[in-house]
């Protein structure tokens, strides 16, 4: 069940937190975790042995965990099979589409639980955490359905109950509707012209069309994973949990290094303090340090998907971020507005080798944006006319100053009056697209 | 000025969606207890779905499910005294006996044949998303396009469009104020999942509509473009026999003399009549180099009567039957 569904919106979040509140406090840890297995339950009911799958890897978590604090001496070992059970668990689903032609679906969430289960076990071993003896409050730490299926990867140490207070519960709502509306009213109508680039076919788009179209991915990706960050930390907020930000604002970044500290905050603290630290970080040789950060970025590109123009975006991303920490960076950080000539035509390129899994048609699109530039291409001005003002909007929300207003509005009665319209537009835009029974499609 | 109190959104939220759960409810008892669409999902979307669409509670009753096998395994009757002019004919094997047959038989009164663009000049394509795409890389001649994402047999007369030279108007409008001499009408699709019965009731009077709009123009009334094999599995409407049941029943409106049925789909499908994966990003529209091609298709069927042939507007030339 999506965040971002009738179902979730209007019944789901309601009825949990009624549940919820009308619970003793002793035991809604209790109602938390059924609300959590019902969520997750809706979501692979056609697929049961998902949720099968998940209460199995969660119950090895949990056993792996308690026999490392019993018996220190197996830490290593535990952890270094248990890593094994996990990651090859995901690797297993993520690349057996290379292998048979009628591969299982990839289990929801996997690529976020098994991430926090190995950090749990890896903070047990290296006895940075502690073993949580309370199978109820590892059960929760890993299942919690606001970061379930998509993040924040959380410790679960840093998954804790809060007191419940009204003005958390008040900065939860804002944060949801907010993240509901970046979701559905930006990210969403900016897909589309995404989208219909590549139903014309890249082969016939005019260059400055497909220049607009890597813009609108690259803000889509964004304000898509932003809104639904956003959401988690605000259900999370009402629920008296609160969970870490995964974006601050990526695109004001003045280096690549410094872009992929803004951007998925939490995949990235994880890699670098479950791989990155213990090779030796920064602290080695420059060979060490390269390879270093290879491995990271390799990771990183393996997490994110199994076909090759993965791999090229990771290695790409490896190249720039290795140039700026041997030559440009410090250059770079010195000029606020010259960087900004160099990061945002990398931060569009590389995500080109993100968004397009097929070589022959990225080779294409690659051509088409350095062929004959016409700005009064009908294509470009017909698509300009129809998403230009999304685009404007999301280049402005993508900068920290609209942010920073917001934090002085929100609490007063405009802001109110913005979020319930915002609400409601976001509800709109969810129904159209619910009773068409051709789901979105629109021939 | 500060709200007062940490919970008024909250408030304000709870209400207005009471409100709107509550019209929703009486939606879904009164007007639209025979929607199938409205009768599923939370009843505060209702208000929302019927805004989005108003057209959700114009469509009538609930007729037998469009799987009905018995159904659609007896394609309906032609009405008799209806010639279908074939298109695109392929060649068979003549004895003969059989071109004696043909020498001496009188030709038909239209054929299809190839055009010149000019043909198009006094053309207005209607349509969907498809011919969206056509108007925006397959035009032809100076011909006009009332076309939009989503338009169906049910909004058509409710929709403002414009085009290169068309100022924004109802479809009725535009039929009022123009002549022309060719329509093709494209649509369908979008509706398919809904009965099929008022779907080729709304149908059968927007033709009755344009041709009393328009009595002097040739009416083209285009099979819909297939969609792909997986694009078809996605959903339980857009079958296979849904579509040819579709195109038999529109190709059945038709009389051959001043209406007549077009179908291209034999350019984009595969063997089995699915639109091919190499034309299409989306499993639905074709590639944007598709749309030349259909529009190459249509310039190579153009209505070819025996005698004349109309050329943009009054012109009229006469030939021995061949096209221009």
């Amino acid at each position: 069940m999506a965040f971002n569904s009738l179902e979730f919106v209007f019944l789901f979040l309601p009825a949990m937190l009624a549940a919820y509140y009308i619970t003793p406090a002793k035991v809604r840890g209790v109602t938390m975790l059924l609300g959590s297995l019902c969520f997750y339950w809706w979501g692979v009911r056609s697929n049961l042995w998902m949720l099968g799958l998940l209460l199995g890897l969660l119950a090895w978590t949990y056993g792996a965990a308690v026999i490392m604090a019993w018996h220190r001496a197996w830490a290593g070992t535990l952890l270094a099979l248990s890593w094994m059970v996990l990651f090859g668990t995901l690797l297993f689903f993520k690349y057996m589409g290379l292998f048979t032609e009628s591969p299982l679906p990839l289990p929801l969430g996997i690529s976020f639980y098994t991430f926090t289960m190995a950090a749990y076990l890896a903070d047990v071993a290296r006895r940075k955490g502690p073993a949580d003896w309370n199978p109820l409050r590892v059960a929760n730490g890993i299942l919690l359905f606001p970061k379930l299926l998509s993040g924040p990867i959380t410790p679960l140490t840093a998954v804790r109950r809060s007191c419940c207070r009204m003005s958390n519960f008040n900065l939860g709502l804002r944060e949801f509707i907010w993240g509901l509306g970046l979701k559905l009213l930006l990210a969403d109508q900016l897909g589309g012209l995404w989208r219909q680039l590549g139903n014309i076919g890249y082969e016939s788009v005019s260059a400055p069309l497909a220049w607009l179209g890597l813009a609108a991915f690259s803000l889509q990706l964004y304000f898509d994973f932003y809104g639904y960050s956003k959401m988690a930390v605000g259900v999370g907020h009402m629920l008296g949990y609160h969970l870490p930000e995964n974006f601050d604002h990526p695109y004001a970044a003045r280096t690549m290094t410094d872009f992929w500290r803004r951007w998925h905050i939490t995949l990235g603290a994880w890699f670098r303090e479950y791989i990155y630290i213990p090779l030796g970080g920064s602290r080695c040789g420059n060979r060490q340090h390269t390879r270093n950060l290879l491995i990271v970025w390799l990771c990183t590109a393996l997490w994110h998907g199994s076909t090759i123009n993965y791999l090229l975006w990771g290695l790409s991303l490896f190249g720039l971020i290795v140039l700026e920490k041997r030559w440009t960076g410090a250059f770079l950080r010195r000029h606020g507005i010259l960087c900004r000539f160099y990061l945002i035509p990398a931060c569009l390129l590389t995500w080109m080798l993100f968004a397009i899994p097929n070589l022959h048609q990225l080779w294409t699109f690659a051509g088409r944006l350095l062929t004959e530039y016409s700005w009064s291409a009908p294509d470009f001005q017909r698509h300009l006319q129809q998403y230009g003002g999304y685009l404007l909007a999301g280049s402005l929300l993508a900068t920290p100053y609209p942010e920073r207003l917001w934090r002085r509005l929100q609490r007063t009665a405009f802001g109110t009056v913005v979020l319930v319209i915002v609400f409601w537009a976001a509800a709109y835009v969810m129904a159209a697209g619910q009773n068409d029974p051709f789901l979105y499609f629109s021939f | 000025m500060r709200t007062r109190h940490p919970l008024t959104l909250l408030a304000v939220l709870l209400v207005s969606s009471a409100m709107m759960a509550a019209i929703g409810m009486a939606i879904r008892c009164t007007v639209g207890r025979e929607v199938r669409q409205l009768q599923s999902g939370p009843a505060v979307a209702v208000p929302l779905m019927v805004l989005a669409d108003p057209t959700l509670l114009r469509v009538p009753k609930v007729t037998p499910p469009v799987n009905d096998t018995e159904t659609l395994a007896k394609p309906k009757e032609m009405p008799s005294g209806s010639r279908i002019p074939s298109i695109a004919p392929t060649p068979e094997a003549h004895t003969d006996a059989d071109r004696l047959e043909v020498q001496t038989a009188e030709p038909p009164a239209v054929t299809f044949g190839p055009v010149e663009d000019s043909y198009f000049d006094d053309v207005l394509f209607i349509g969907d998303s498809r011919t969206v795409g056509l108007s925006q890389y397959g035009r032809l001649g100076q011909a006009d396009y009332f076309a939009d994402v989503g338009l169906t047999v049910f909004n058509l007369w409710d929709k403002a469009l414009s085009d290169t030279n068309l100022e924004q108007q109802t479809l009725e409008t535009l039929l009022s104020n123009r002549s022309y001499g060719k329509i093709y009408v494209m649509l369908g699709i979008n509706e398919l999942g809904y009965p099929m019965d008022s779907l080729l009731r709304q149908y059968q009077s927007t033709v009755s509509t344009i041709q009393k709009l328009q009595p002097q123009a040739d009416l083209l009334l285009c099979a819909n473009l297939h969609v792909t094999r997986t694009a078809s599995a996605g959903t339980s409407w857009l079958t296979m026999e849904n579509l040819c049941r579709l195109e038999a029943e529109i190709k059945a409106m038709t009389d051959g003399e001043h209406s007549f049925y077009l179908d291209a789909n034999p350019v984009f499908c595969d063997a089995e009549g699915y639109l091919k994966d190499d034309m299409t990003g989306d499993g639905v529209h074709p590639y944007a180099a598709g749309y030349t091609l259909w529009a190459d298709w249509l310039r190579e069927h153009g209505i070819i009567r025996n005698e004349e042939t109309t050329v943009g507007g009054d012109q009229v030339v006469h030939s021995p039957g061949a096209g221009l």
